[in-house]
């Protein structure tokens, strides 16, 4: 009424971050390596949400990718190897209240950690996974991933891996329940931020399959990729990711795909020619696990007591 | 609240008790008004709820009021708010540039609003800068940031002009905001003035110059020497002067009375002292900053249309005296001053007299009168004013429950109220501006057309300030927008300049859905169950009335979860032609402090009030052209000649056709008989088609398809024509058919009839004898068939009983 909105104190910042608020330890990550722009791209998020950094968690397991909790000045767990989706999930399970970020790699999450990595994208709680695949391990110095193309030697496989790689995307969206999945490189910054801060809104688990840049190990994946963009194939729709004209000249092949419509997605993941890029599947509605097993979290010990004796009471005499 | 339970228990379980006790009160009994209890607490109308706490709503006060530059299309004030987004676009557009301030300029937005407390207008430039020395305390940021918000904090400062203030909302309000449309609009044209006085007086002394240099006096060698300048000393001054003095006849002196005049004219333009006054107000003014203010004069009154009247007439005869002799001047600088003529004119020169552009000048006389002394004692001087061609502006507050005609003792639902915005329109000639304050936009467009037209002005102003109570649950603004919702004060402004037809005249825009009778809003709430629904409400004036602390006594609240049929809201009762109209009791929505809804009933004379204003809203809707029953009889009638024109159209090709349908009959059945007086008379048998008892195909009738759009001709046509519909002529055959494909074999008009109807060798239905049974046998099997496949056509036996009924049952078939 009279032409007004409502409540305007909410744009009203009592407190304000900036970038240098949620930059921690200086990334000791190789110069080149396309985790930085990762890591630039999640503060960045981080500061156009405001997010308190005291209610923010990143969580990750082990590898060049889970180095991220370090450069993070928020709360980190850096776990396990293959481990940093069951803590993720035990985290978001207790707190519900805190915002939780997932940085694990193609090794860490599709290869020892596979079994939580299907179970985690079912019980759909609300975080954001990203996956930085650059297709080897890294770390370790150059080991075969599920993920290493079969042409690349490595220290395992010196004429090259014998199997073809494992195709992510299709089996993240062959897992049911799941609610947003979306692929991206690592070198187009608008791209990355777009489809980050998307990931990031949604509610429920985000896999961010990041196609990322080794410069030491396997240089060659990602130069093979940034020469050819006949390779890739971005996704334009309007319940997409918006992206600006550079970003489409620089991925002069688009697709206009719906995400909504979960079979184009699968279509797209199986073609191993062309890599999408963009959001595969977003559904808001999916349900959430962390929502059902958050019931009950504020009832003091005394009330819990009182319930469990009227259960109880049922079978006593 | 105790009554009530206690009448609920004494009256029943089924809660007709309840609804007679509400009833009773409705008709105004006493008893039941005793027994029933009144508002309690701060109930609020149900839509204005979101509204309790205001701090958290941003609304259009305060204004930034823009300093004077001399353009005329300056934005005069704008809500602080947008004067900051707006600004920060013009050197920022980028989301990404200055990103640090545009995040924050919600918190220095209501750092402002926190200050900005007073009544009256405050510099703006030092405010802000306090603004920003606090905002760069609160951040507290480092470095590189703290360098690029100083910067982009330095461009929005340079965007809050010098000589520009805040204002926010308070009763004066509207009174600042006529000084500062007044500053605008005069200030400017006054240093023209001074310009235009300074030009002539010295073109008038160059003229006395002249004639001095031709004097005696002139001649003398010290003058003379003195004219020609420094070179002076190089000359012989008393030749010159000896020369100077031997005058021959080219020379003329200058007329002894044109000379005084120049002198008495010079004298006045040079003596004119402006004393920089801009607005006199009149009436009694409270606020003591008006009379700090160098340009405003205020002049304590008890008559102040008087009062205005005297001070506008004092200050015209000044200026009369200096535009005379700026006439005057200009008039002997070309020389074409003319006695007889001239003489005269000037001699009875006054205001009367002044050109439009000479009428801005004069300082303007303001009337500040309380509606309830003009309606009442004031009304003749009022009157007086309003027929007068001064230029006087008249403001006066009104309370928009009230009727400002009341008498003592009266309650404000006694009487009809007196409009004074009718009052107004009914002289006709006069500025009428029916605005609020909340609105700024109104109020100066107000200002600004009565200023402009030199011509007498009303502006009927509401405030929304609650002097019945010491603290009201809403504030001001809130109280005031609601007054315009409600209709109770409707917005409206008449420019007699525009033209002589209401439909220039009149201005409408400021209320909100003008088209409809009361606004209609959505109301979010929680139902008993727990779910969040919707309901459409609309905002009547006994919504508003709910604000007002003294008619509290038009109100009862039902008892929570009481739920009748007979209770209906206010505009729907208002609406109703029911004829249980006798029982229905009307109520409004309310909503008290701990967020519960509650249905108040509503008093008779309340409605009777709201009706009265309803009748008002119309008169004026009209008068805007909505809703003109003018023009929608106009359109009607239209739209009937249209249609009937179509009609007759439709007819005549429906006879057409029928006649040519005729006259292909008899061809063709002539051409049957023709062939079978072939056969028999032994002709060739190859013609003939093979038939099942129908006739030959009639030709398919032409479409005559007539498109006829009814456009109204009305320009102000609210209501949207019918379009005619296609005249397609269906086809139709007097015969009756089975349509064979579409036959499913369920046997249904077997059932009826084994001697009509058969099955082919497909185990499809056909007419097998149409003749073996009656009309009504058709009839049945048609409606009975699944598929629709029977059209019974016309009935072959006219004697059968009961045919019309069959036919109207045939007709969806065939």
């Amino acid at each position: 009424m009279f032409g007004l909105k409502g409540d305007w104190s909410l744009e009203v910042k009592e407190r304000y971050f900036t970038l240098e608020d949620y930059c921690g330890a200086e990334p000791r990550w190789c110069t080149g390596c396309g985790d930085h722009g990762i890591l630039a791209a999640v503060h960045r998020v981080c500061r156009d949400a405001q997010l308190k950094p005291e209610k923010t968690v990143a969580v990750s397991g082990i590898g060049c990718s889970s180095r991220l909790p370090h450069y993070m000045k928020t709360y980190g767990f850096h776990g396990l190897h293959g481990r940093a989706l069951p803590v993720a999930c035990g985290v978001k399970s207790r707190r519900p209240d805190l915002d939780v970020w997932v940085a694990t790699g193609d090794g860490d999450c599709f290869s020892i950690g596979a079994a939580h990595w299907i179970h985690a994208m079912r019980y759909n709680m609300d975080l954001t996974l990203l996956v930085f695949d650059n297709g080897i391990y890294g770390l370790t110095k150059k080991q075969t991933s599920p993920t290493t193309p079969m042409d690349v030697p490595t220290n395992t496989h010196p004429s090259g891996a014998l199997l073809p790689p494992l195709n992510p995307l299709t089996v993240t969206l062959g897992i049911t329940n799941i609610s947003f999945v979306a692929q991206i490189v690592d070198w187009n910054a608008q791209l990355r931020h777009e489809v980050i801060r998307k990931a990031h809104e949604h509610k429920g688990t985000s896999f961010v399959r990041i196609i990322q840049r080794c410069p030491v190990y396997v240089e060659a994946i990602g130069k093979a990729l940034q020469d050819e963009p006949a390779r890739m194939q971005l996704l334009t729709h309007e319940k997409g990711v918006q992206v600006d004209d550079a970003v489409k000249r620089q991925f002069p092949n688009h697709a206009e795909h719906d995400p909504s419509d979960i079979h184009a997605a699968r279509e797209l993941a199986e073609n191993e020619a062309v890599l999408p890029l963009g959001i595969l599947y977003h559904n808001p509605d999916a349900p959430r696990y962390d929502l059902m097993s958050a019931v009950g979290l504020e009832m003091t010990a005394e009330e819990r007591l009182a319930g469990l004796n009227e259960a109880l009471d049922h079978f006593a005499i | 609240m105790d009554s009530v339970a206690e009448s609920k228990q004494a009256e029943n379980e089924d809660g007709a008790g309840v609804i007679n006790l509400l009833r009773r009160f409705h008709y105004g009994e006493p008893s039941a008004a005793a027994s029933t209890s009144a508002p309690a607490g701060a109930i609020l109308p149900a839509l204005l709820n979101p509204y309790r706490d205001s701090s958290a709503i941003r609304y259009q006060y305060p204004l930034y009021l823009a300093p004077r530059d001399d353009s005329e299309d300056t934005v005069l004030a704008m809500p602080l708010g947008e004067h900051l987004s707006a600004s920060i676009e013009t050197f920022a557009p980028g989301a990404e540039q200055s990103k640090i301030l545009k995040d924050n300029l919600p918190w220095l937005e209501r750092y402002l609003r926190q200050k900005l407390t007073g009544p009256d207008p405050v510099d703006a430039p030092s405010l802000f800068a306090e603004a920003v020395d606090a905002l760069q305390a609160h951040l507290d940021l480092k470095d590189s940031n703290r360098e690029s918000l100083e910067s982009s904090l330095a461009h929005l400062q340079a965007m809050v002009a010098a000589g520009s203030r805040y204002l926010a909302y308070g009763p004066d309000v509207p009174m600042h905001l006529f000084v500062h449309a007044i500053r605008h609009r005069l200030a400017p044209r006054r240093e023209a003035l001074h310009q235009a006085v300074e030009k002539r007086a010295a073109a008038l002394e160059s003229l006395l110059l002249v004639e001095k240099s031709k004097s005696a006096q002139g001649n003398e060698p010290g003058s003379v020497s003195e004219s020609v300048g420094p070179a002076g000393r190089y000359l012989d001054s008393d030749a010159l002067s000896g020369m100077l003095g031997k005058r021959s006849h080219g020379s003329q002196d200058m007329a002894p009375e044109r000379r005084s005049r120049i002198e008495s004219a010079l004298g006045e333009l040079r003596s004119w002292d402006d004393n920089a006054v801009l607005v006199r107000f009149a009436g009694r003014v409270s606020n003591p900053w008006f009379a700090t203010q160098p340009d405003v004069d205020v002049v304590e009154s008890y008559e102040a249309c008087a009062t205005a009247s005297e001070l506008f007439i004092e200050d015209a005869a000044r200026f009369a005296r200096l535009f005379a002799a700026m006439r005057i001047a200009d008039l002997e600088i070309d020389d074409r001053y003319d006695p007889p003529v001239h003489d005269s004119w000037f001699a009875s020169f006054d205001w009367q007299a002044f050109s439009d552009k000479e009428m801005q000048l004069v300082t303007r006389a303001v009337a500040l009168e309380s509606a309830d002394y003009l309606a009442t004692d004031g009304l003749p001087t009022f009157s007086h004013l309003l027929g007068s061609r001064l230029p006087v502006h008249v403001l006066t507050w009104i309370r928009a429950y009230d009727n400002p005609a009341v008498k003592p003792g009266e309650g404000p639902f006694d009487a009809y109220r007196f409009e004074l915005a009718n009052f107004g329109i009914g002289h006709r000639q006069v500025v009428v501006a029916q605005t609020s304050a909340a609105r700024h936009e109104d109020l100066l467009s107000g200002f600004e057309c009565a200023i402009d037209s030199n011509r007498t002005s009303l502006h009927l102003i509401n405030r929304g300030t609650q002097t019945q109570t010491s603290k009201p649950i809403l504030e001001p603004w809130f109280v005031a927008s609601a007054a315009l919702e409600s209709r109770a004060h409707p917005f409206l402004l008449i420019n007699p300049d525009a033209g002589d037809h209401a439909a220039k005249r009149v201005r409408f825009d400021g209320n909100p859905q003008p088209d409809a009778d009361w606004p209609i809003e959505t109301l979010e709430y929680r139902s008993a169950d727990g779910d969040e629904t919707t309901m459409e409400l609309a905002f009547t004036f006994a919504d508003y009335a709910l604000l007002m602390p003294t008619l509290h006594e038009h109100f009862r609240m039902v008892p929570t979860g009481f739920e009748s049929n007979e209770l209906v809201t206010v505009a729907d009762y208002l609406q109703s032609d029911d004829e249980r109209l006798d029982r229905l009791v009307p109520f409004v929505w309310g909503i008290d402090e701990e967020g519960v809804l509650i249905r108040l009933v509503v008093s008779r004379a309340l409605v009777f009030a709201c009706r009265d204003r309803l009748n008002y809203w119309h008169s004026l809707q009209e008068l805007a052209g909505i809703q003109n029953y003018y023009v929608e009889e106009a359109i009607e009638r239209i739209i009937e000649e249209q249609r009937a024109a179509l009609e007759a159209e439709r007819e005549q090709l429906r006879k057409e056709h029928a006649e040519e349908l005729e006259a292909v009959r008899t061809e063709a059945a002539g051409q049957a008989m023709g062939q079978l007086v072939d056969v028999l008379m032994g002709a060739d048998l190859s013609g003939i088609a093979a038939g099942s008892g129908q006739l030959a195909t009639m030709p398919a009738a032409r479409p005559a398809a007539t498109e006829a759009p009814a456009e109204a001709e009305a320009a102000e046509a609210e209501a949207e024509p019918e379009q005619a519909e296609e005249a397609e002529e269906e086809l139709s055959f007097d015969e009756p058919w089975l349509d064979t494909p579409a036959c499913t074999t369920c046997d249904d008009c077997m059932g009826i009839n084994k001697m009509m109807f058969a099955y082919n060798d497909d185990k499809q239905a056909y007419l097998k004898d149409p003749a073996a049974g009656t009309y009504e046998d058709l009839v049945r099997a048609a409606e009975i068939c699944p598929a629709k496949c029977i059209h019974p056509g016309k009935p072959l036996n006219p004697n059968e009983p009961n045919l019309e009924e069959l036919m109207a049952r045939a007709a969806p078939f065939n």
